[in-house]
């Protein structure tokens, strides 16, 4: 797989410019950049229903920082970048050639 | 009454008799083992049973209770859609050994005493090996030797571990047995690197993706959900458990966001999903103990079916590659929607199997005051839906297409996967029926508002910051590499440093021999020299003289002599 897809693709969720569509089939629902921009609405909405829904629950948690607003969810968005950007670096000091091992 | 037959048995005399069948009647003779192993460990009553005596120690065989038996039928459950999922293999040497290593496993469970325990350890250990070598590469083969090793030791560890116990206390019975008993930290080394400790791990990541397309499945369920049930019987409430544990769920998720083998991805999510189980054992609790029982039946099912999925991809495509996949829900769409009922088992969506069990054990370690523990799981539970939520799925099934177009799996594998999926969501949505089965009475409800809210909370706001670096094209890019891990340590470090301690022999000794070379040539140059017809030895000398030397020499052995009275 060539590099330049890889960066071509970026940023875009649908990935079309990484496509690779043999000739004569036709487009898939998923295959159109505005469908996949519907599903990140879709998703946008439920996160914020669930930020909503915290102010008809009562939570009780173990630890007084689980009562904090929407600590899960800010926790949970942290969480996931902090692990991006830290298996990014990771990456730079571990990531060698398939080959390395010479097998 | 009778008799019932133990279950390890069955699979191992299946094993026994498949390789004598035709191809055509062994798959369901092989399906049939299990069914009736199930019914067996069903129907038999708690206690022990097959007692005898060998070596002057009464051996306990066959011990049913809750603990071992919760774990002895999710065994049976996933031997069945491992070999299910296996049905269109004609080789002989996988259909034994996966028959054998699933009966070990469960004899090992089923194992009242020490050495009964050992036996089957080892078994597993050598019976598992033949999945890995059945692929039949020189890579392979390569990674089953370094599997073997690693495996073999752990067994050694334990025996080493066991004798020094029966040596303190006379007893070889396998209870609880705690860090600080006659043997206790051999013991639980030795299960340590079966379940896969940070250090101890790479083996793992080694092996199960370099085994065949089924064999992984059937690797995938048995060795390291027995060491967890070890731990669980022998140092339940070992505090520092939950720090191992701890860091079990947290380090693998890194490299499983920037590994490309999609199978690799997977061990490492294995290992994760350890750390949770790692972690209620130490805290051992009724509660936690509950939860990690729990955790291991859910976690067989759904891990199998995501390396189903993936064994399904790898089976049609001939790569696992993420770089070089992609879109393939065009081609296999059913195989897509499996992936995705095991992703949201592990990612612990509500509805799902993951979601009524590793809240157990999550509330356990909260229970029990570990404030920074239980955050490092609220952080691991959103690593778990990045590396086996997201990517696995995505990058297979969809992101950007790949232009490759395949047959969707077999039906055989698309059954398993189905059974699979079915079991996750059932368990799921009607959590009771396993928590009938775990070891302790359950007083626990997943259901509540604020568990479904704040779960919700963690996942949804986790795809969106895939979503946020996605788009703002910081999410890191599948690239063909290697990842270094712990393996370094003995595939690179180890024997460069033998290569250069060797060399430095080798150059020492090449010094010594020449040196003494050098003095023997000498002394042969200089013989040589001496019996030369010239040379003073041959040269012919006057009586005189020789008589004088013979008196000299005859008067120094008289003075000698005399002296040393």
């Amino acid at each position: 797989m060539s590099q330049t897809t890889d960066h071509a693709s970026h940023g875009d969720l649908s990935q079309t410019h990484g496509h690779r569509i043999p000739e004569g089939e036709s487009l898939r629902w998923l295959d159109k950049p505005a469908n996949v921009n519907k599903l990140c609405i879709a998703l946008y909405v439920l996160c914020g229903i669930v930020i909503i829904a915290e102010f008809f629950i009562h939570k009780h948690g173990y630890f007084r920082f689980e009562d904090w607003f929407a600590f899960h969810a800010w926790f949970g968005f942290g969480s996931y970048c902090f692990l991006i950007f830290a298996a990014k670096g990771l990456r730079k000091l571990i990531k060698r050639d398939e080959g390395y091992y010479g097998d | 009454m009778i008799e019932i037959f133990h279950p390890a048995l069955i699979l191992l005399l299946g094993a026994a008799v498949v390789p004598f069948l035709p191809q055509k009647v062994r798959g369901p003779v092989m399906l049939l083992l299990p069914v009736i192993g199930l019914s067996q460990l069903w129907a038999v009553e708690i206690g022990n049973h097959g007692l005898f005596t060998a070596f002057g120690h009464e051996l306990v065989t066959f011990r049913v209770d809750r603990l071992a038996r919760v774990f002895g039928i999710v065994f049976h459950i996933a031997a069945f859609i491992g070999i299910l999922y296996a049905l269109h293999v004609r080789d002989t040497i996988q259909q034994v050994s996966a028959l054998v290593y699933a009966g070990a496993a469960v004899g090992a469970l089923l194992a009242g005493d020490l050495i009964t325990l050992f036996i089957w350890w080892e078994l597993t250990a050598i019976a598992s090996v033949f999945l890995i070598l059945a692929r039949r590469t020189e890579y392979a083969r390569k990674v089953a030797i370094r599997y073997l090793i690693i495996q073999v030791g752990s067994g050694v560890i334990l025996l080493a571990g066991i004798a020094v116990r029966v040596a303190e206390t006379g007893s070889i019975a396998f209870n609880h047995i705690g860090l600080d008993s006659p043997g206790g930290l051999l013991i639980l080394i030795a299960f340590g690197i079966k379940c896969a400790f940070p250090m101890l791990h790479s083996w793992l990541q080694d092996a199960y993706p370099a085994a065949t397309v089924t064999g992984t499945v059937i690797l995938s369920a048995f060795t390291t959900k027995l060491a967890v049930y070890t731990l669980a019987r022998g140092f339940a409430g070992t505090e520092i458990l939950i720090y191992i544990g701890a860091v079990m769920t947290a380090f693998p998720i890194f490299f499983a966001v920037i590994e490309n083998d999609l199978r690799k991805v997977l061990a490492y999510s294995l290992n994760n999903q350890l750390g949770f189980m790692v972690v209620g054992v130490g805290v051992g609790t009724e509660l936690a103990l509950n939860g990690t029982a729990a955790h291991a039946f859910v976690h067989i099912i759904y891990k199998a079916l995501l390396f189903m999925s993936m064994g399904a991809v790898l089976h049609r495509v001939g790569t696992i590659k993420a770089s070089e996949l992609g879109g393939l829900y065009k081609s296999m769409p059913a195989t897509a929607i499996f992936c995705i009922i095991g992703s949201m088992s592990i990612s612990a969506f509500p509805l799902f199997s993951g979601f009524v069990a590793k809240s157990m054990i999550m509330s356990g370690a909260a229970e029990a005051g570990y404030w920074g523990v239980s955050l490092i799981l609220l952080f691991a539970s959103a690593g778990v839906l990045d590396h086996s939520g997201i990517k696995v799925p995505y990058f297979s099934f969809f992101a950007h297409d790949s232009g490759i177009r395949c047959k969707e799996a077999p039906w055989n594998m698309l059954v398993a996967m189905f059974i699979a999926a079915f079991l996750c969501i059932f368990i799921g949505v009607f959590p009771g029926t396993l928590y009938s089965l775990l070891p302790y009475t359950v007083d626990y409800h997943p259901y509540t508002g604020a568990h479904i809210i704040t779960q919700l909370q963690l996942l949804l706001f986790s795809m969106l910051a895939f979503v946020f670096l996605v788009r703002i094209g910081r999410y890191p890019p599948e690239i063909p590499s290697l990842n270094l891990d712990s393996d370094w340590l003995y595939r690179r470090l180890g024997p460069a440093l033998v290569t250069r301690f060797s060399k430095a022999i080798d150059d020492g000794w090449g010094l010594l021999m020449g040196a003494c070379g050098g003095i023997v040539s000498g002394a042969i140059a200089r013989g040589y020299r001496l019996g030369q017809s010239t040379g003073p030895v041959s040269r012919t000398w006057r009586s005189a003289s020789s008589i004088t030397a013979i008196l000299l020499l005859l008067a120094l052995i008289g003075f000698s002599h005399y002296v040393s009275r």
